[in-house]
């Protein structure tokens, strides 16, 4: 007899449908878990042994085989743990075999039977809701599950044996609700920046049509304080920007006690960054800072010192609004529609642009000139505005 | 038009409808193109940019001086690279 559970792979920020099989049949005890798991995935073994013994329940003496279907696709993640356990308490008999039948399931276990919370609730909630099918995961991601659909049917649990008297009856658990973080009150107000009257306009030009800019001014000018007033003359997100922005956030593993925010994404990765960490892919395939900062923006503080290639990979986002990650075996695609905000300074010494200023190096355009190629021409051909931000002496 | 929420975002066809300048801007943006060698996504851009600052004005078609101050946005970086 085999016992059937559906759960979900991330491809990108969709939820795929992966089918969770257990069979437990005679033979030497065993417990194998295939359909090319990763590490995390493997170790679900162990996890899932002591947390039934935790909740009461012995893993029986016999033979236990989890197919992970489709077997050829790799299952990375955490949450497989509770569909596999869940389908080895059917098997036994712990729960009611077809209790588990129109129910989609992820959770991570921890030893004592707990349940922790996982990314990617959300993306997952929406397909299961899709296939209309209910969802079973851990409770604090409950309220984020709730925001896929007011009629899903949603078992946010803490534990295995809140599940098992779930469907026993005896402690039927209510449905979570959607939260929204309240808006924290920003201090950053772009009316707090005294002058700099063009580059404020810019930012303007920058907010109201979504375009590009780049600021180049010598050091402490307040190229970064502007950056870092944008996002109070952003307009507010849409219900459907707020569902994408939520969905990427989820996959990524960055919603905290289940509940959304309702602020512009606006993300500053150090120029240290690496190309997976800005653009997405990488060992576990999480959306990069790019596509964190869908529907914001992307501040990149000291343009020039990035990695060049890593500042080229951005050219295909910033026309398209996405980015495609190769990996092994398919390719991901995450949406990255972002207003880039970069800063910079005009040359290496930064002080090209005062007036009055002569370079000891070489004369001043070919300094600055050799400073600002480290951009490359099509990256600068995309930025739409680009603006000088004159120093100004400190008030008196 | 669904999906497409800012200026940055309006494919070119539809630049051809909401972006298309009066017959000065025409003449001054076939210049501009000319001497600052503009690329034809270069030369979108212009347009898109200049929508906005023609929304900011309350305008409804774009005019010569939207299109002077998109191009001003512009012409920054360029002629340091025409130095080097």
């Amino acid at each position: 007899m085999v016992a059937r559970v559906s759960t979900v792979a991330f491809e990108g920020i969709e939820a795929r449908a992966v089918d969770v099989q257990v069979q437990v049949a005679p033979g030497l005890p065993a417990f194998a878990i295939v359909g090319l798991p990763d590490k995390a995935v493997s170790e679900a073994r162990e996890r899932v042994r002591s947390a039934l013994i935790a909740s009461g329940l012995a893993l029986p003496a016999r033979r236990i085989t989890v197919n992970l279907a489709p077997a050829d696709m790799p299952k990375e993640g955490s949450h497989y743990d509770l569909p596999i356990a869940l389908g080895l308490m059917a098997a036994i008999g712990a729960i009611p075999p077809d209790a588990l039948n129109g129910f989609t399931v992820l959770g991570e276990l921890g030893l004592d039977g707990s349940i922790a919370p996982v990314a990617g609730v959300l993306p997952a909630a929406i397909g299961a809701n899709a296939r209309e099918e209910g969802l079973i995961c851990p409770a604090a991601c409950g309220s984020e599950a709730a925001w896929a659909s007011p009629d899903i049917q949603i078992i946010a649990a803490k534990s295995l044996i809140q599940i098992a008297n779930h469907f026993k009856g005896t402690q039927v658990l209510s449905r979570p609700q959607p939260r929204v973080h309240e808006q924290e009150a920003t201090h950053l107000d772009l009316r707090d920046i005294k002058g700099q009257e063009s580059a404020k306009r810019a930012l303007e030009i920058a907010a109201a049509g979504g375009h590009h800019l780049l600021m180049i001014g010598s050091p402490g000018a307040g190229k970064s304080m502007l950056a870092a007033r944008l996002p109070s003359i952003l307009p507010p997100l849409s219900p459907s920007e707020l569902l994408e922005v939520s969905m990427i956030a989820s996959v990524a593993g960055e919603i905290r006690d289940g509940a959304l925010t309702a602020r512009r994404p606006f993300r500053s990765p150090h120029h240290s960054a690496s190309m997976a960490a800005l653009t997405g892919g990488g060992l576990r395939a999480k959306p990069g800072e790019i596509s964190l900062a869908h529907q914001g923006v992307l501040f990149l503080d000291e343009l020039p010192e990035f990695d060049p290639r890593v500042l080229d990979s951005l050219r295909q986002p910033l026309e398209n609004g996405e980015v495609s990650v190769s990996r092994a075996n398919h390719r991901v695609t995450y949406p990255a529609r972002f207003m880039l905000v970069a800063a910079m300074n005009p040359c290496r010494c930064g002080q090209a642009y005062d007036p009055g200023y002569s370079c000891r190096r070489a004369p001043i355009e070919r300094c600055t000139a050799d400073y600002q190629m480290r951009i490359s021409g099509p990256l600068m051909d995309r930025i739409d505005l680009r603006i000088e931000v004159p120093g100004s002496p400190p008030p008196t | 038009m669904p999906q497409i929420r800012t200026n940055a975002e309006a494919p070119a066809s539809l630049l051809e409808t909401i972006a298309q300048p009066d017959a000065q801007g025409q003449k001054l943006l076939r210049d501009a193109a000319d001497t600052m060698k503009l690329t034809a996504r270069g030369y979108h851009r212009v347009l898109r940019v200049a929508r906005t600052l023609a929304d900011l004005d309350g305008a409804e078609k774009i005019g010569r001086l939207h299109l002077a101050e998109a191009l001003s946005y512009r012409a920054l970086a360029e002629d340091l690279r025409r130095a080097a």
